[in-house]
């Protein structure tokens, strides 16, 4: 039995108190509880809306507390997928292809002279490496992740970007590092092992960018 | 209900099964069929079936799609091909077990 519009609009306002976040999960519910309280009514309640939505919440999904921890898991096998996904995205370049390059690479390091130019131009390398997959995930990933009931996108920002942004935060350590203290002490081949973990995660975000679905983040 | 204690171990099974029958379904149809299915004995709790869907969802076992219903987004589950797999191998697993709990529980053990 359909309820009124006035009683879906009352379910709507009171299930927003629970502070269910996420859209998805919070339409779940939603679809949930509406659709055990029309079965309650088309057996023959015909209670107030307000005693079978209680009764619904209590009953089915333990109250309050109960659907604060089915958010909190349903985070969590986010997060987790994430994760798992970025692990996979990482192993996908640490491969013998790879290896090689890099070993090609750290060679010829050894053949540059030793001066500041070719140092800076290596750590702009890094920077613009590790820079673009944020800007690239800002693009691609939007509105391919959880949004909350306002329409905004906190997993793009905290647990995405997150990810893609990894490489920024060890870089800037290392920038700060290098520039101020040790540049004219330390060789190229350092400068080039730094560019080349770099290029690794960089490649890494750009699958994990690719690779990540919305409701599916283990796609591979 | 005491039967409702012995799913937890089976809950991804009865979930991968019943979406093999029935193609597609969403959160409480799936409730309300191992309900009706089991004449009330076994009723799931939505706070084991939801992490339970969205545990299956995320290992890519099942995929999802949202429908409008009655002004309302309704979320659809329905296996994927790794998951169609999967009920074949939880079936086998699950048939093996209720085999060796029938020798326990009748207490007669195999010679062999």
């Amino acid at each position: 039995m359909k309820l009124s519009p006035e009683e879906l609009r009352w379910i709507d306002e009171r299930l927003k108190t629970y502070k269910i976040i996420y859209s998805e999960i919070y339409h779940e519910i939603l679809d949930h509880i509406i659709s055990a309280i029309e079965q309650k009514r088309a057996a023959g309640d015909n209670s107030d809306i307000e005693i079978l939505f209680r009764q619904v919440v209590e009953g089915h999904f333990g109250g309050y507390q109960g659907i604060e921890n089915l958010v909190d898991k349903r985070r969590a096998i986010y997060i987790k997928s994430i994760k798992k996904l970025w692990r996979q995205s990482l192993q996908r370049y640490l491969n013998w292809p790879m290896l090689g390059f890099a070993i090609v690479a750290l060679l010829l390091s050894l053949e540059v002279p030793d001066v500041k130019s070719i140092k800076l131009s290596l750590v702009v390398g890094c920077i613009l490496l590790a820079f673009s997959p944020i800007v690239y995930a800002s693009f691609s990933l939007q509105g391919r992740v959880l949004k909350t009931i306002k329409g905004t996108q906190p997993f793009l920002r905290r647990h995405l970007i997150g990810v893609a942004s990894a490489p920024a935060s060890f870089l800037s350590l290392l920038v700060l590092y290098v520039l101020w203290n040790v540049m004219d002490y330390l060789p190229p081949i350092i400068f080039m092992t730094v560019t080349i973990w770099f290029l690794l995660l960089n490649l890494a975000a750009i699958h994990f960018c690719r690779q990540f679905t919305t409701l599916n983040p283990t796609a591979e | 209900m005491g039967t409702n204690s012995l799913l937890k171990g089976t809950l991804q099974t009865i979930i991968l099964k019943l979406l093999e029958d029935n193609t597609e379904m969403y959160g409480y149809e799936i409730a309300q069929n191992v309900k009706e299915v089991t004449a009330g004995e076994i009723m799931l709790t939505e706070g084991a079936l939801y992490p339970a869907l969205h545990k299956l969802e995320a290992e890519g076992f099942l995929e999802t799609f949202t429908q409008v219903v009655d002004n309302r987004v309704r979320k659809y589950y329905r296996l994927t091909e790794d998951g169609g797999r999967e009920v074949t191998a939880k079936m086998s697993e699950a048939q093996l077990f209720i085999d060796q709990l029938q020798i326990l529980l009748n207490l007669k053990p195999t010679v062999k």
